[in-house]
């Protein structure tokens, strides 16, 4: 087997949490989905207006999209979130608790390590995370399988290709939130070999150069370039058509955010190189 | 004897001071180098830029490779104790062993084990929870499963009992002699790698004030233990060190003088100790 998937098998048992929380919320929506189960009242509570009614009306339809949004988002979101905790801190944890001279004893290049953890950060832990959307799905769909009822609120669950399509849907989604994020991680993982709060810096940079930009010059550029580009994953998360998300960018901007990323990648790359990390070590050859 | 390494006129100079000072050696298969010098001597200076932790000026070559620019190869041939332990507390040793095993080409991870049996450590225990001794055992049989052609030692046995390090120097030693490797250990047990080092370099204020093979500072220097009524006589020698006893003295001397000296007391072969001391401290 290639290295990287043994270094990607050290991140995953290193941080935790990226399974401990998706496991953690399947848990509770295990414990939802028994309490549902085992509960013809609840299935009647829940389920009561679509029951009632009978027909699909739009409010009624809104319902089904809430609730699918919910299961495709809230995993999102949560993807999001773990990888904003660990890009910032996966370089830096090692040099803290004083084991990167052995990591570094490793005939591991600088570049593997950095695609490796871009890799974890961006997509081992939205494909985690989907396991949540197919959890979900299958849960519901186990629900209207089970129930005598049609349950207008799981019309989408009724059918296993839909939970199946449904999770790959996520993963193409998350592919493209992930590209999005790509060249912001890169910053995040130069950062973090700096300062010792990269995202505090980060945001205080960041509003910095946008005011210091429209105060001093009356130039809004910046703050476009960066108001863009910063929700240009949350976009693609929550638009209803990622791709019309993305063409939606300014590709002068999009232009300018990937040649960023490059010189981040660079940079840390560099940084990266030796155990003594600072702005003049970047300079040296 | 294929050279190992190679230290070219190596400084370190940091913002405030110099680490180290165009200092220059070679390692030899076969050679053991004792890197000797008090506190802030510039020992863990030339060892982190003999692993490439940090820029120097001059040139360091470890079987070839450049240790910045060549690292990810160098790393196949180089490996690194301290007296820190370096291993990641959070992982257990087996998952330890099967990280190594995935990403280090030469690693045996049956040899590993093989060395562990002989051991208290248990594979499913986390490295936070072994005691240090535990942890140095550790990290040699990680190392004795590599296909190691230096290895650098900085202060292996500080903190260990006399067991763990007797352990330690015997799995230390049957490695060394099982190919064609070479050694560099840092320490301030000088007593305690005598025995072991062929070869020594010693710091003091980052400058090399002594690189030389065992047997020549046994040819080259000797310590006299002659009466006091020869002090003005053995003085006008330009002796390296003396240490005042009951009536008499010791001097270290080189052996240059040995033939005018003989005759005035009881001659002994010099120790690494002593030399050590005579290097740092001068004559009193």
């Amino acid at each position: 087997m290639h290295p990287s998937i043994y270094m990607l098998e050290k991140e995953l048992l290193e941080h935790k949490i990226v399974t401990r929380l998706p496991a953690f919320i399947a848990l509770c929506g295990f414990m939802l989905f028994v309490g549902i189960f085992f509960s013809s009242s609840a299935q009647h509570n829940l389920f009561f207006q679509m029951e009632f009614s009978g027909d699909v009306s739009d409010i009624h339809m809104e319902f089904v999209r809430d609730l699918n949004m919910l299961i495709t988002f809230g995993p999102g979101l949560v993807s999001l979130i773990l990888s904003m905790l660990y890009l910032p801190k996966t370089l830096r944890k090692e040099r803290q608790e004083g084991s990167s001279m052995f990591w570094r004893s490793m005939p591991v290049s600088n570049l593997l390590t950095h695609a490796v953890k871009l890799s974890f950060g961006l997509l081992a832990i939205p494909v985690i995370c989907s396991f949540l959307v197919l959890f979900s799905d299958l849960l519901l769909w186990i629900i209207n399988l089970s129930s005598d009822k049609q349950l207008a609120l799981l019309v989408e669950q009724e059918s296993l290709i839909y939970v199946l399509t449904n999770w790959i849907t996520f993963l193409g989604r998350m592919f493209m939130v992930a590209l999005a994020l790509l060249p912001f991680a890169c910053v995040m993982l130069m950062v973090s070999q700096i300062v010792s709060s990269p995202l505090i810096v980060i945001l205080v940079v960041i509003y910095a150069s946008k005011w210091l930009a429209i105060s001093l010059f009356g130039f809004y550029g910046i703050d476009q370039f960066l108001s863009e580009m910063l929700m240009l994953p949350v976009n693609i998360l929550f638009s209803p058509s990622p791709f019309a998300a993305l063409g939606d960018a300014t590709t002068l901007y999009l232009v300018t955010y990937f040649a960023v990323g490059t010189l981040a990648l660079w940079a840390s790359l560099n940084l990266s190189r030796t155990n003594e990390v600072s702005w003049k070590s970047l300079l040296n050859r | 004897m294929t050279t190992l390494l190679s230290a070219q006129n190596v400084t370190k100079a940091y913002s405030d001071k110099i680490g180290i000072q165009n200092l220059s050696f070679e390692l030899k298969a076969g050679q053991v180098l004792g890197l000797l010098g008090h506190n802030g001597a510039g020992k863990s200076t030339l060892i982190q830029s003999l692993l490439g932790a940090h820029h120097f000026q001059g040139e360091i070559r470890v079987n070839g490779c450049h240790p910045i620019h060549d690292h990810t190869e160098m790393m196949n041939h180089l490996s690194y104790i301290s007296d820190v332990n370096v291993l990641p507390d959070w992982m257990t040793v087996k998952q330890l062993l099967k990280y190594t095993s995935g990403v280090h080409p030469s690693f045996n991870i049956a040899k590993a084990n093989q060395t562990l049996e002989a051991t208290d450590i248990k594979p499913n225990t986390k490295i936070k929870h072994l005691s240090k001794g535990m942890k140095v055992q550790l990290h040699l049989a990680v190392i004795i499963a590599t296909d190691t052609k230096v290895l650098i030692l900085d202060e292996p046995t500080l903190g260990l009992d006399l067991i763990y390090r007797e352990t330690f120097y015997r799995h230390l030693l049957e490695w060394f002699h099982d190919g064609e490797r070479a050694l560099i250990i840092a320490s301030h047990e000088v007593a305690e790698i005598e025995h072991l080092i062929t070869d020594v370099l010693i710091l003091k204020q980052g400058q090399c004030v002594l690189s030389e093979s065992m047997e020549s500072i046994e040819e080259d220097y000797f310590v006299v233990d002659a009466p006091n009524t020869h002090q003005a006589q053995i003085e006008a020698l330009q002796p390296l060190s003396k240490q005042a006893g009951l009536g008499s003295t010791k001097w270290l001397l080189k052996s240059d003088n040995r033939s005018q000296i003989e005759s005035m007391g009881t001659i002994y072969p010099v120790k690494l100790a002593d030399l050590f001391l005579a290097t740092q401290m001068g004559i009193n």
